[in-house]
């Protein structure tokens, strides 16, 4: 089995407990107006115009070996594997065998998605993930469809089944200002995270401007903004702490 | 705008006063061993005031001496013209002071074997012939770094001397010249007795006419501790610190394990009731604020910090944590001050808490001073162990002195020796071009590499014999007396007399050989992207007409840091054949050889690499070489994990236990943000865990450094970590910021 992957970090601390390697697959679904990684976009290997090659095919054998090679910083943290994207699970079968490979080697798991997907993908990956990081990009069903190019009920009939199989969820926002920080939106989130018990926490992620150069060495278009002021951040956690009852963090 | 000294001064001045105000250890969640506050009391400040004011040195008197000397043997003759010097320079007690004995050497008389003043040979012809002057473009040499004997100071003094002394007579008798040399000895002990004396005379002196009664009770007090010591063991914290003090001017470099040799005197006193935390810790300061005097403000060294090193934790010689509250106090008090020395190394062992290593990681990244560096205690002391044949209690008692350069209290290291490890791949690809395209696999190749690292090998070692042979002509009596060896042998410390001696050579260029090694095996060999041909066409044109080439090393090329068995199997087949070659080999003083990696004060890995053709790493012909145990600075990987376990596991024999330095740029974000913060400390933890040798941080974006090599003016106070050593990065050469701007900044998501 072949999956294709655009990027791997190591040595990661945002992205779930502990030090962690984040293994990016590339396609996606969606496309997030603001993405900070277009070139995650389309599920082929690309080149940016100066030639630079986006992508490469490997199996999830490779895949967990390289990951591996930082057990001795999971074992000493707390850490292990997140499987981000794109859209991990637009590559399910190659994205469950990642998983099971890393909990068969006894890795901690963890999986950063949009939540868009059929649920009998996620009920396939679901026992192999300790922690999901799961995206609340937008709460307003029309403006989802406007700004991500795909439907909100899907992302949350996922949500509200993992809500209900007692799955550990970390809700992460990413906020773009004057897309999804207005007030409804803010208050949605909070009643969300306080609706479903499996919220343990909230991750609040400002606006990054880093798509913009990519997008446009792949002929792509993002949204072009200047980085949010460093307050902007604390702001967001602020407000959002005021409506919920969960712990609110800027990772 | 042109930074002058002036201009620095002025501003850290302005930044220190500013900063007294504050507590700089504060409890918090963040910084759960951080307790304690600044303990700079009045007295404190003002003499630190003075210090940064450069108006501390005491000025020596110039001594005429009999030219009949001239016919004395000569140890006889140093040690007599020594002890006349020492019985004639006056004391200076100032207001404050009550620390005493500072002694100043004007260059007459064979001194303190650090400063040069105690090897003139050196200075004479080693200087014009080598210092800084590449040998056949392969070896550069420079300096040694010394720690006298300091416990064997404070818990026996000079009387203990006096015995061994006599006991070398006995064993000697009969042997002229070791007799002399131990008559010179003694008349140098002579002198040294002469000073404390004339000390004690000094502070009864201005007891009598002092008017304030506290500041002569404080006086009669350092009379009776000059009376005491050095020439007596220390019986209290304060004495031990006098000692310290006082002999310091002997061997002015490392203090050595200060928090391990001066922590029962403390604890004694403690229990008595004699100190308190605080009092101590004013003792501390004061004894670090004369170290960093000692070096001028004039001197282009001032800003760097290596000419005083100290170390604080690691194994006891019995193999226990020596870690304790007095090693805590120590680093406080050192923080307290905005001094550039001591610097400090911090040894880790498997025992260390975390909570240890994280307080040491706070105090480091928030020391505008850069002075803190970590080094892992496994691999040295087994090192130390296994290839220099020191029983374990010595191995575990090592410390580290100027720029990284490990050795023992009572011992010195022969490091300052610097080899460009790249020349034998460019020749291997010039002089042997024939031979590199006849190999057929990559197993001819490795070999014919190997034959060429030995070469070099067996050339940079002869070009030390050579050194070597010049630096033992030198005779000095006053430092020996403080380092291991000389005494019972009877000799000056590099005519044999130096037990504790760990000869280093540096290899520079080290990251650029494993990535050439690595390039050569995956274009050639396995992926045959290109030939044998090919490549050294490209190499001996400097890439030109062969940028596709070029391009595509710099694009996919395999590079040692990335922690795949790959690159990891290249670095260690590098320092096995290193390792290989050290095998049986002794120095010129007799000592097993060992490797590093550092450059130490001076650019020589600029030096060596504008002088070192292109390399099939991809490096230009004249472009500088990398240094150091991690990955090259221009084109390594970019993950802080990666180059961690690699760097561990780099060396299997442990050939590279010397001079070896492991840098590592973090982006700025890791050390301000607390959660990332405590994740980089189990990082380090893990590193040293895993085998790591040595760490120092820099935590300053690339961004920040080229707008500082930009607008120089903006950046008066911006330190970094070079290698080994700190320093203000708009003062250094391009040739050091263009290095240090190249280092890859390794991420930490």
């Amino acid at each position: 089995m072949e999956g294709t992957l655009f990027n791997v970090w190591k040595g990661a601390t945002k992205d779930g407990p502990g030090i962690r390697t984040v293994v990016a697959l590339k396609g996606c679904p969606l496309r997030c107006v603001w993405c900070h990684s277009p070139e995650s976009w389309s599920y082929a290997i690309e080149k940016y115009s100066n030639g630079e090659t986006v992508g490469w095919k490997t199996t999830p054998e490779k895949v967990v070996e390289e990951v591996l090679r930082d057990k001795p910083f999971y074992d000493a943290s707390g850490g292990g594997i997140t499987l981000a994207g794109g859209e991990a699970l637009a590559q399910p079968d190659f994205c469950r065998e990642i998983l099971r490979l890393s909990k068969a080697a006894g890795l901690h798991t963890a999986i950063e998605t949009s939540g868009y997907a059929p649920l009998k993908v996620i009920e396939s990956v679901e026992p192999f993930v300790d922690l999901w990081l799961y995206d609340i990009k937008l709460l307003d069903p029309a403006n989802c469809m406007k700004y991500t190019e795909r439907p909100l009920k899907p992302v949350l009939e996922n949500m509200r089944h993992l809500n209900a199989a007692k799955r550990r969820i970390v809700m992460r926002c990413p906020m773009i200002p004057g897309i999804n920080d207005g007030e409804a939106e803010i208050k949605a989130r909070g009643a969300l995270a306080d609706e479903l018990d499996a919220v343990e926490s909230i991750d609040v992620l400002p606006y990054v401007p880093y798509g913009i150069d990519k997008a446009h060495r792949l002929g792509l278009k993002v949204y072009e903004a200047p980085q949010p002021p460093p307050e902007y951040g604390p702001a967001i956690v602020a407000r959002l702490s005021r409506l919920t009852r969960k712990p609110v963090h800027l990772p | 705008m042109k930074i002058t000294r002036k201009h620095f001064m002025a501003g850290v001045s302005a930044a220190v006063l500013a900063d007294w105000e504050k507590p700089v250890f504060v409890e918090g969640a963040a910084r759960p061993f951080g307790a304690g506050s600044r303990v700079l009391d009045g007295r404190i400040q003002r003499l630190l005031a003075r210090a940064l004011d450069h108006d501390v040195f005491p000025k020596p008197v110039k001594v005429e001496y009999d030219p009949a000397d001239m016919s004395l043997p000569e140890p006889v003759r140093i040690g007599k013209r020594l002890a006349e010097y020492m019985a004639a320079q006056p004391v200076a007690i100032r207001a404050d002071e009550e620390l005493v004995g500072w002694l100043p050497f004007d260059g007459s008389v064979e001194s303190d074997l650090y400063r040069r003043t105690g090897h003139k040979t050196f200075s004479r012809i080693c200087c014009p012939r080598y210092y800084l002057k590449p040998q056949d473009r392969l070896a550069i040499f420079e300096w040694q770094h010394t720690c006298a004997d300091f416990p064997k100071i404070v818990k026996e003094g000079l009387a203990g001397m006096r015995r061994d002394i006599a006991a070398s007579r006995e064993k000697w008798a009969g042997d002229m010249e070791r007799l002399d040399y131990l008559r010179g000895m003694e008349l140098a002990l002579d002198g040294i007795e002469k000073r404390a004396a004339n000390c004690v005379a000094e502070c009864r002196r201005q007891a009598e006419v002092e008017s304030d009664s506290v500041r002569r009770a404080t006086l009669l007090e350092m009379a009776e501790r000059c009376e005491r010591v050095p020439v007596n063991p220390a019986r209290t914290f304060d004495e031990g610190v006098q000692a310290v003090f006082f002999c310091y001017d002997f061997l002015s470099d490392a203090i050595g394990r200060l928090d391990q040799y001066l922590a029962p005197l403390y604890f004694a006193d403690l229990k008595a009731g004699r100190i308190t935390r605080e009092r101590a810790a004013e003792r501390l300061q004061e004894l670090f604020i004369f170290i960093d005097a000692h070096t001028p403000h004039a001197s282009s060294n001032y800003d760097k910090g290596g000419e005083c090193h100290m170390t604080v934790g690691g194994l006891t010689p019995d193999g226990r944590d020596g870690w304790t509250d007095f090693s805590r106090l120590v680093v406080e008090s050192c923080m307290a001050c905005d001094l550039r020395r001591p610097e400090m190394s911090f040894r880790w062992h498997p025992g260390t808490k975390r909570e240890v290593l994280r307080f040491m990681m706070d105090c480091e990244r928030r020391d505008p001073n850069k002075r803190i560096a970590f080094d892992g205690d496994v691999p040295r002391v087994a090192a130390f162990a296994k290839r220099f044949g020191f029983p374990p209690g010595l191995a575990r008692d090592y410390c580290i002195t100027g720029c990284n350069e490990p050795t023992f209290m009572g011992g010195f290291s022969c490091g300052g020796f610097h080899m460009n490890a790249a020349r034998c791949m460019e020749r291997v690809f010039t002089v042997r071009r024939a031979d590199a395209l006849a190999c057929a696999t990559w197993d001819n190749f490795a070999a014919l590499f190997a034959e060429e690292l030995r070469h070099d090998l067996e050339e940079a070692d002869a070009l030390s014999k050579e050194f070597n042979v010049i630096r033992s002509r030198d005779c000095n009596v006053l430092s020996a007396l403080f380092m291991a060896g000389c005494i019972e042998r009877a000799k000056s410390p590099t005519r044999g007399g130096a037990s504790r001696l760990v000869p280093v050579i540096d290899l520079l260029g080290t990251p650029n050989v494993i990535d050439s090694l690595c390039i050569v095996r995956q274009f050639v060999f396995d992926e045959m992207r290109c030939t044998m041909a090919e490549l050294a066409d490209a190499l001996a044109a400097d890439w030109k007409g062969h940028e596709n080439l070029l391009a595509d090393i710099r694009r996919y090329g395999k590079r040692y840091g990335a922690n795949d068995p790959f690159t990891n199997g290249m670095a260690r087949f590098y320092h096995t054949a290193v390792a290989r070659f050290a095998e049986g080999r002794r120095d010129w003083f007799g000592m097993p050889l060992t490797f590093g990696n550092h450059t130490g004060y001076n650019d020589n890995a600029a030096k060596f690499g504008a002088i070192t053709g292109a390399t099939p790493d991809g490096r230009h012909k004249g472009d500088f070489l990398s240094f150091g145990g991690g990955p090259s600075a221009e084109h390594g990987p970019d993950t802080s994990t990666s180059v961690l376990l690699a760097a561990a596991q780099m060396d299997p024999e442990g050939a590279m236990c010397g001079t070896s330095i492991l840098n590592i740029s973090v982006p700025p974000s890791v050390v301000t943000d607390d959660g990332d913060f405590e994740k980089l400390v189990v990082m380090v933890e893990t590193y040293f865990r895993m085998g790591g040798l040595h760490l120092q941080l820099n935590h300053v974006s690339r961004e920040t450094l080229i707008d500082a090599q930009k607008h120089p003016e903006k950046y008066p106070n911006l330190r970094v970590r070079v290698s080994g050593f700190s320093g203000y990065f708009v003062r250094f050469k391009k040739t050091i910021q263009d290095e240090i701007i190249a280092r890859t900044v390794t991420s930490v998501r």
